[in-house]
C-alpha cells in the first residue's frame, strides 16, 4: 500500500504542474525586459547542471533521496541542520503560492472575501490528496496537464488577433545588463525549485527512473514557460507586463472574438488553481517528510495536518498584502531562493564525490 | 454497518453545499444600477472633480421592453471619491463592469495630475474593463455630450461607442481603448491621441459630433488635429481601414470631384539612416474604388486614370506632409510612433536620441511615398452622360 510509485509519464506531469504553477498569473524574469524570451531559454539551461547533480547523487546513493542523504554525508547532525534549512525553504515556497492564490482570487473577481476564505478550502483538500500519498498528487498531475495544456492552446489561439509583433522587436538586441538580472530571476523562480521535487522524490519513486526524464520534463517546463511569457508580451508590450500584477489575466481580457466571445481571462482563473494546488500539495509533502526524516519518525502522515494548519497561519503572518507579496517575490526571493538553488546542491555534490569512497567502503561492507 | 457509513458522508456532502456554494460578496441585479458611460469634468473653484453618469434601466411597458437611461451628477475630491459619492444619488452602488465611454473635459486633459488620476484608477480597478474608450469634450462641458437630444439609440454611450465600432467607414476619428492609451503613455517613442466630441445646436436640438483628436503630450493634450488631419494620421499609423478619398481635379479647365473609396491600406514606415541623417521613410500603398464622379469625364479612361491616380497620390501626400510638418511644429508630440519604430529597428541609435526626444523629433525629416491603385468603379463603366 505504501509503495510510493509514480509512473514517468506521472513524475513529468508533477514536475512540469510544480514548475509552472504560480508563473501561471505573475509571470516570469521581469528584469530581462524584452531579452525576456532569452533569459527563460539561459535559465532552462542553467537548470540542466543541477538536474545533472542531483541524478548522479541518484546514482551513487541509490533508493535515498537528498534529505537521506544529507544525513549520510554530512552526519547525523551537520546533517539534520541542512535539512532543516531545506524545511524552511519549502514551507517558504508553499505559503508564498498559498498566499498568492489568495491574493489572486481576492483581487481579482472577490474583494470583500476576506484572504483566509481561499487559503482554508485550499489547504483542506492539500491535506487530503497528501495524505493520501505522492501517488494520488502524480495521478492528479498526469491528468490535469493535459487540460492545461488544452487551455494554453486555445487561449493562444484566441489571442492571436491581438498581438504586435513590435512588441517583441528588436529580437536581437541583447542587454547584458537586463538579461542576467532576467535570467536570475527566471532561475530563482521558477527553475530552481526543481530542487524541492529531488528533496522528498527518491528514485525508485519513479518506475524505470532515468536521467532523461528529468530532462525532458524540464524541457517541456521551458517550453510552455517560453510561449506563455512570449504570448503575454506580443500581446500587453514590455510596459504592462512588467507593471501588472497579473499579466496573463490581462492578457486574456482582451480577448475580443467578434462579439459573442470576449474576456476569457477565468481561463486563467481556473487553470491557476488547479496547477498551484498540485505545488501547494507537494510543498506540504515535502515539509512533511523533511519534518519526520529530521525528527526520525517513520511515518509522515501524523505531522501532515498540524504543518498545514502552520501553513494557514504562516501566509497569514508572513505577508501584510499583495503588494508585500509581489515586493518580495520580485526583489528579495532571489536572495532567499539562490542559496538553496544552486549552493547548498552543489556543496552536498562536492562533498558526496569527496567522500564517495568512504560511503561505497561502507556499503560494501 | 451501511447506514453508519452513508450517515457522515450525507453530512459531508450537506455541509460542503452549504460552506462552499455560491459567492461570498455577490450582488444581486435589482440591488445595483448599471452605468453605460460617463463624463468627468473638473470644477477648478471648489477644487473637485465632477463626474456625471448615464444610468440605464430596463422599462417594461404592456408591448415592450425598453432601456432608457438618466444621467446623474456628483463631485468629489478625487475620481473614485465621485465615483462613491454618486451612491448618493442613485441610491444603489453603481456597478461599472459594463462602461462602454469616458467622456474627459479639456480642464482635465490638460493638466497632468488630473488625467493621471482619472487613468490611474479606470486602470487600476478590478471592476472596469480596459478597453473602455476615452473621449475628449471640444470646447464642451462633457456633461453635455451625455445629454445630448438625437440619438439613433436611447442610450448616448452606446451610440458613441456604436459610432467607434464603425469608424472603419469614416475613418476620421480614431478610437484608442484605454490600454492602448496607457500604453502609449507609458512608452518613450509614441505619445497618445484620444478622439475629440462636440456638440453642435442644429435648429433647437443639440446633438453629438465625433471629429478629429486630441494630441497629447507627455502627460497631458497640447492641441487637436481635425477630422481630415486624423485620416491622415490614421494613413501614417497604418490603422486606417476604409473611409473616402476626395480628389479636385481638373480636366481641361473642367473641376471635377471624385469620390474614391478605400477599400485597403498598408503602410510601412522605416528609418534610413544615411551621413549621420535620419529619414523616416513612409510607405503607403492605398487601394480604392472609383464610387462617385462629378460631372462627365470618363475617368475609366485609361489615360485619365493614371492623371487621376497621379492627382490623388499628390493631393494624399500634400496632406501627410502638412500634417506632419504641423504636429511637428505645433507639439513636438510623437504621436506617429516613429520612436517606437527607430527603437525596434536601429536600437544602437535610439539609445542616443532617446533622452532628448521630442527635439529630435522636431527636426526629423521625413520622406512619404504614396502610391494609388484604382482597383474598380463599382457597377458602372461610364459615368452619367447628359443628353442635351
Amino acid at each position: 500500500m505504501n509503495k510510493e510509485i509514480l509512473s514517468r509519464k506521472q513524475t513529468i506531469s508533477l514536475i512540469i504542474l510544480f514548475l509552472i504553477g504560480d508563473v501561471l498569473i505573475f509571470g516570469v524574469a521581469r528584469a530581462g525586459k524584452k531579452n525576456l524570451w532569452l533569459a527563460i531559454i539561459l535559465a532552462g539551461i542553467i537548470t540542466i547542471p543541477i538536474i545533472l547533480i542531483f541524478t548522479d547523487l541518484y546514482k551513487t546513493f541509490p533508493n535515498k533521496n537528498v534529505l537521506e542523504i544529507n544525513e549520510i554525508i554530512f552526519g547525523k547532525y551537520l546533517g539534520k541542520l541542512i535539512n532543516s534549512l531545506f524545511l524552511v525553504f519549502v514551507l517558504y515556497k508553499g505559503v508564498f503560492v498559498l498566499r498568492s492564490l489568495s491574493e489572486f482570487i481576492t483581487t481579482v473577481s472577490f474583494p470583500e472575501t476576506p484572504t483566509v476564505i481561499p487559503i482554508i478550502l485550499t489547504i483542506i483538500l492539500c491535506i487530503w490528496i497528501t495524505k493520501e500519498g505522492i501517488e494520488v498528487i502524480g495521478r492528479y498531475s498526469q491528468l490535469y496537464v493535459f487540460i492545461l495544456g488544452i487551455f494554453i492552446i486555445i487561449s493562444f489561439t484566441l489571442i492571436i488577433p491581438n498581438m504586435n509583433i513590435q512588441n517583441m522587436s528588436p529580437i536581437f538586441y541583447i542587454e547584458l545588463n537586463s538579461l542576467i538580472k532576467g535570467t536570475v530571476s527566471a532561475f530563482t523562480f521558477p527553475f530552481g525549485e526543481i530542487v524541492i521535487i529531488f528533496l522528498v522524490l527518491k528514485s525508485s519513486n519513479t518506475r524505470n527512473f532515468s536521467v532523461s526524464l528529468y530532462l525532458k520534463a524540464l524541457f517541456l517546463t521551458t517550453l510552455s514557460i517560453f510561449f506563455i511569457s512570449v504570448t503575454q508580451i506580443l500581446v500587453l508590450g514590455i510596459n504592462s507586463y512588467v507593471y501588472n500584477y497579473f499579466p496573463s489575466y490581462e492578457t486574456l481580457s482582451r480577448v475580443i472574438i467578434g462579439e459573442f466571445l470576449r474576456s476569457i481571462e477565468i481561463i486563467v482563473g481556473v487553470s491557476f488553481i488547479s496547477a498551484v494546488f498540485v505545488k501547494i500539495a507537494f510543498c506540504l509533502y515535502a515539509a512533511a517528510k523533511s519534518t519526520t526524516s529530521i525528527l526520525g519518525f517513520s511515518d509522515y502522515k501524523f505531522v501532515v495536518a498540524p504543518i498545514a494548519l502552520m501553513m494557514i497561519n504562516f501566509s497569514l503572518i508572513m505577508y501584510t498584502d499583495l503588494m508585500h507579496l509581489f515586493e518580495w517575490n520580485e526583489k528579495y526571493w532571489f536572495y532567499f531562493g539562490l542559496p538553496f538553488q544552486i549552493l547548498l546542491p552543489i556543496l552536498i555534490f562536492i562533498v558526496a564525490k569527496l567522500r564517495s569512497k568512504k560511503f561505497n567502503n561502507q556499503l560494501a561492507k | 454497518m451501511k447506514m453508519v457509513k452513508f450517515l457522515p458522508l450525507m453530512i459531508i456532502f450537506l455541509l460542503t453545499t452549504f460552506i462552499t456554494s455560491g459567492c461570498w460578496n455577490y450582488r444581486e441585479i435589482n440591488e445595483m444600477s448599471i452605468i453605460a458611460g460617463a463624463a468627468v469634468d473638473y470644477d477648478i473653484e471648489n477644487d473637485l472633480f465632477v463626474l456625471t453618469a448615464e444610468l440605464i434601466y430596463p422599462s417594461a411597458s404592456e408591448r415592450e421592453i425598453r432601456v432608457l437611461s438618466e444621467i446623474v451628477t456628483d463631485t468629489g475630491k478625487n475620481f473614485f471619491d465621485a465615483v462613491r459619492t454618486m451612491i448618493r444619488r442613485s441610491g444603489v452602488k453603481l456597478f461599472w463592469g459594463h462602461v462602454k465611454i469616458l467622456v474627459i473635459s479639456e480642464n482635465i486633459a490638460n493638466d497632468e495630475k488630473r488625467l493621471l488620476s482619472v487613468i490611474d484608477f479606470l486602470y487600476r480597478d478590478a471592476e472596469i474593463r480596459n478597453d473602455i474608450n476615452l473621449i475628449i469634450a471640444k470646447d464642451k462641458n462633457p456633461r453635455e455630450i451625455l445629454e445630448t437630444d438625437i440619438k439613433v439609440e436611447n442610450i448616448t454611450s452606446f451610440y458613441l461607442k456604436d459610432a467607434f465600432e464603425n469608424e472603419e467607414s469614416i475613418s476620421k476619428y480614431h478610437a484608442v481603448p484605454l490600454w492602448k492609451f496607457v500604453d502609449n503613455l507609458n512608452s518613450k517613442g509614441i505619445s497618445p491621441t484620444l478622439p475629440a466630441v462636440t456638440t453642435i445646436k442644429q435648429k433647437d436640438k443639440i446633438i453629438g459630433q465625433i471629429l478629429g483628436s486630441g494630441v497629447f503630450k507627455g502627460g497631458k493634450m497640447v492641441g487637436y488635429i481635425d477630422g481630415d488631419e486624423t485620416k491622415s494620421y490614421m494613413f501614417i499609423i497604418g490603422e486606417l481601414k476604409g473611409g473616402v478619398l476626395v480628389v479636385d481635379k481638373y480636366i481641361e479647365d473642367d473641376f471635377s470631384r471624385v469620390t474614391l473609396e478605400i477599400i485597403r491600406n498598408k503602410t510601412n514606415v522605416t528609418p534610413i539612416y544615411s551621413d549621420d541623417k535620419l529619414i523616416m521613410n513612409i510607405e503607403i500603398e492605398v487601394s480604392v474604388i472609383i464610387s462617385e464622379i462629378q460631372g462627365q469625364t470618363n475617368f475609366m479612361d485609361e489615360k485619365y486614370t493614371k492623371s487621376l491616380e497621379d492627382k490623388a497620390q499628390k493631393q494624399l501626400k500634400n496632406e501627410v506632409d502638412s500634417l506632419i510638418k504641423k504636429v511637428q511644429k505645433d507639439f513636438q508630440a510623437d504621436i506617429f510612433g516613429f520612436g517606437a519604430i527607430i527603437e525596434s529597428e536601429m536600437p544602437n541609435l535610439w539609445n542616443e536620441v532617446k533622452y532628448n526626444w521630442p527635439e529630435y523629433f522636431k527636426e526629423l525629416e521625413t520622406q512619404t511615398n504614396v502610391i494609388i491603385n484604382i482597383k474598380g468603379s463599382s457597377l458602372r463603366s461610364k459615368p452619367i452622360k447628359v443628353g442635351e
